[in-house]
């Protein structure tokens, strides 16, 4: 598989602060990867280091570029949603797709102008007069006539209601993507895109704390609810997360096969919402522990 | 060359007081002017223009000493009284477009200043220097295209508008006093004046534009440099060094540097109001004689000048420097 985005020793200080500390993944053609991770945890600078927008050290190439001294090059291949308040508010539609018209040689007018006129917008108003969700239907339009070879959003959904969030992802998997696209996205809103993703990245305090397929999270992540008397046996296999939920223990484990767990109570896949708050937990500091510590 | 062309008209789009304030401000002296001629100059002098006749009754009411002393004085002024030549005619145009012209492009320059300091600045402030980095165009192209419409679109644009309201102007003038008495004494309408107003015009803007060159890049910087307060760091660094010195050194060297670079390119061009006869008034020879107002130029000076090629190679730097800034600052 060609790898899109390669990254070795990304390092990145604001300040005395470290933001990245020697990040090490690979991004490989026709995948959605999410780069979820906790606040200040380094997604963001990730993103602007991939899309040459701040300086930093070690090895990135992204589609084979060096976004440091290649930016131009790679703008052409890679779009990019920040969030929804990014489009100049004084455009208007017309304008907007005037100018993407204009710069970008791999714009198709005709197909931005068909997936408006599926939408209530007109292109005479200006984007200051647009709604949260058709400004992101505005910019989603301008995106999905890009034939780009990768699309990195950061949190693109930010501050919409359901239904847009979820048509604007209904949109980008129906009309942009397909196996020679790959999309890499940042969002809070983990559940609503755990179905869509092919792969996953936790990232925290500067660091990878999981570079997984989501197909094979099935197989390396078990969460047990221990039946009566089995909680102790449970905790021998070394969970690395447990949380009590209405007075029973939920445990996950890493690399225990799920037959071996089944006999000790009720198990199922975890959820990436679950991993996520288990992995982005202080080790020492999960609610059962807590409790424990308290009583 | 079409990419270049869109970056342009984004410029507008965005900065629409650029082209509205200087149309409306040319709006205004057309509507002033027009008002003028037609309502306020026949309420004044009648519509048969400049008589030089006494008023039968008063004279018959004067004593017969102030009567001659009247006469005596009529009788001088139409002495005075003479007809232009057609070179007085061209010269009369020529000023009063080079006029009319400075009024436009002064207020245009009022404009480009509050455009060079936001350009770089309001991209930033909402944020949408995110969409315009995430398309395919370099900082280059952006800094460069702004640049272009402060020093060449936007001034040259406002020379032209200006020569397009003196035509107005003069359709005005022709409609108005076309016919009457009036018309013998106004200076005929000249395509030659007009144009070689025009070029003169293009000429000092050019001069103008390669003199202010490091201004324009210094107020990029700026735009590009700040945070917050953009205007003060456009001014209060030059002001502050101006109050340094005079309070502490007691002179004004910084003020007269800043003098010097803002219009000391006129100074170059060799204007010679001498060769102008500005100013005299010697019986007939009440307007200035120009026979080719070009000849009063000397453009040389200022191409030859090594402060206007070290002033166009400072601009560069501090332009490099905004491009720089705006390529690597991440503060978005």
């Amino acid at each position: 598989m060609t790898a899109i985005i390669e990254a070795r020793g990304l390092t990145k200080h604001y300040g005395d602060t470290p933001v990245l500390r020697g990040v090490d993944f690979n991004v490989a053609a026709g995948r959605i990867v999410g780069l979820i991770g906790p606040n200040g945890a380094g997604k963001t600078t990730a993103i602007k280091a991939i899309l040459g927008l701040t300086p930093f050290d070690g090895e990135l190439k992204v589609l084979g570029l060096d976004p440091r001294t290649q930016r131009n090059a790679l703008m052409k291949e890679v779009c990019f949603i920040a969030d929804v308040a990014v489009l100049p508010r004084w455009m208007s539609v017309a304008q907007a797709v005037e100018f993407v018209a204009g710069v970008h040689p791999r714009f198709d007018r005709k197909r931005a102008d068909e997936f408006l006129s599926k939408t209530d917008i007109k292109m005479h108003k200006r984007v200051r007069q647009l709604s949260k969700g058709m400004v992101t239907q505005l910019h989603l339009a301008l995106i999905l006539a890009i034939d780009a070879k990768l699309l990195v959003l950061d949190e693109p959904t930010l501050g919409l209601d359901l239904l847009f969030r979820r048509s604007f992802y209904d949109n980008l998997l129906n009309d942009y993507f397909n196996k020679e696209r790959t999309i890499l996205v940042t969002t809070h809103q983990v559940e609503e895109i755990e179905n869509i993703l092919t792969d996953l990245l936790f990232i925290q305090h500067g660091k990878i704390a999981l570079d997984a397929q989501m197909d094979t999270l099935g197989e390396r992540f078990v969460q047990l609810v221990p039946a009566a008397g089995n909680a102790e046996r449970a905790r021998a296999l070394k969970p690395f997360y447990e949380r009590e939920v209405f007075g029973r223990v939920a445990m996950l484990f890493d690399g225990v096969k799920e037959s071996e767990l089944a006999a000790l109570g009720e198990t199922r896949s975890p959820s990436v919402a679950d991993l996520f708050v288990a992995m982005m937990s202080p080790p020492g500091a999960t609610p059962a522990a807590t409790a424990k510590e308290a009583a | 060359m079409n990419t270049a062309l869109i970056h342009i008209r984004r410029e507008f789009w965005e900065h629409r007081s650029l082209w509205v304030a200087p149309a409306i401000w040319v709006g205004l002296i057309t509507l002033m002017f027009t008002y003028t001629i037609f309502a306020v100059i026949p309420n004044h002098i009648g519509k048969d223009g400049i008589v030089i006749e006494p008023d039968k009754q008063t004279m018959s009411q004067l004593s017969e000493n102030d009567r001659k002393d009247v006469e005596k004085t009529i009788a001088e002024a139409r002495e005075h009284h003479h007809q232009p030549t057609a070179e007085e005619k061209d010269t009369f145009f020529a000023f009063s477009y080079l006029a009319s012209t400075a009024v436009v492009t002064l207020f245009t320059i009022i404009v480009v200043f509050f455009y060079l300091i936001d350009c770089l600045y309001a991209e930033r402030r909402d944020r949408s220097i995110l969409f315009w980095k995430s398309l395919p165009i370099s900082d280059a192209q952006v800094v460069l295209s702004k640049l272009a419409v402060a020093l060449v679109i936007v001034p040259f644009g406002a020379i032209l508008v200006a020569g397009v309201m003196q035509l107005v102007i003069a359709v005005m003038v022709w409609l108005r006093f076309h016919g009457t008495p009036m018309w013998v004494e106004l200076p005929e309408w000249s395509l030659l004046a007009w144009f070689k107003s025009m070029v003169v015009s293009l000429v000092v803007g050019l001069g103008g534009v390669l003199w202010c060159a490091p201004v324009a890049g210094y107020l990029l910087l700026a735009s590009s440099w700040a945070r917050k307060n953009v205007f003060l760091w456009a001014v209060l660094p030059p002001v502050a060094l101006c109050a340094l010195e005079g309070f502490f050194l007691h002179s004004t060297q910084v003020l007269q540097f800043i003098g010097w670079r803002l219009f000391g390119f006129v100074k170059l061009l060799h204007l010679n109001p001498s060769a102008l006869n500005v100013g005299t008034h010697d019986s007939k020879e009440d307007l200035p004689h120009i026979t080719d107002v070009m000849s009063q130029l000397d453009m040389s000076g200022l191409f030859t000048n090594m402060d206007v090629w070290a002033g166009v190679a400072v601009a560069a730097a501090l332009v490099f420097v905004a491009i720089r800034l705006r390529r690597y600052r991440d503060d978005s």
